[in-house]
């Protein structure tokens, strides 16, 4: 898949007293991620062109992607499409880059979100509103030990922008 | 850097079920702005450092040169 015309429209970057390979761990595996990332579990084949899967507690399917780019444990890429109908058809595919670097004696984690087309600020407030949560718990559970307990509502502004543009939700 | 203008940046404190909900908002900085460059690049430190300050009584020891903020750290 060529990412060259994606461009990223949220980009969040945080700070982690851990290791590179630590962080790496955190994002790849579906024991820790279901800690920080609402439940859900993720699934990765870590060789480009391999499976990217994230599935709900109750294991259904939730996103699925390709592997585009594997550096570990420096860079991930993957696709990330929600499987609402008609997303993909309406918005064309998600991308999302992890990008792990030292910093000092800290961990700096870049998480970008990436499109092939303009969106609106509503169509993207559904990350901007989850992603915050999700890497705030990741940086506590490496620090920690125990993730942030985050009741977080559903994301509404995106939902009622979603379906203005007929993609329907669950 | 310290040629350009006062900007204005909120706070916003929330309390989110038994956690808390900080969002910092900083604008009004004009076109193009070494300023703005350097702070999108000091505040997800600084808010790092604080979490983990909060969360373990420990700051983050990141050193300004990490950061990549021109004229920052690099003396």
């Amino acid at each position: 898949m060529n990412i060259d015309k994606f461009k990223p429209l949220t980009v969040y970057t945080i700070y982690i007293a851990s290791t590179p390979e630590k962080v790496w761990e955190a994002l790849t595996s579906a024991e820790f991620s279901q800690k920080y990332f609402f439940g859900n579990s993720v699934e990765i084949e870590q060789r480009v062109g391999g499976a990217y899967v994230v599935r709900t507690p109750d294991g259904a399917l939730h996103i699925s992607g390709e592997v585009i780019e594997c550096d570990p444990p420096k860079k991930l890429t993957v696709t990330f499409n929600v499987n609402w109908p008609a997303l993909i058809e309406k918005l064309g595919p998600t991308l999302v880059t992890y990008e792990i670097e030292q910093a000092g004696e800290a961990v700096r984690l870049t998480m970008s979100e990436s499109h092939d087309r303009p969106l609106s600020d509503d169509i993207l407030s559904g990350g901007r509103q989850g992603w915050p949560a999700i890497l705030s718990s990741l940086k506590s559970v490496l620090e920690t030990g125990k993730p942030l307990v985050v009741r977080m509502g559903p994301p509404e502004r995106m939902l009622a922008a979603l379906k203005e543009l007929g993609i329907g939700t669950p | 850097m310290r040629q350009e203008g006062a900007t204005k940046v909120v706070f916003t404190i929330e309390p989110f079920g038994k956690l808390v909900k900080l969002t910092v908002t900083h604008e009004g900085f004009g076109a193009p702005s070494k300023l703005l460059d350097g702070i999108s690049k000091g505040w997800p430190a600084i808010l790092s450092g604080l979490k983990s300050l909060l969360e373990t009584g420990k700051t983050l020891a990141i050193p300004p040169e990490a950061l990549a903020i021109e004229g920052f750290g690099s003396q």
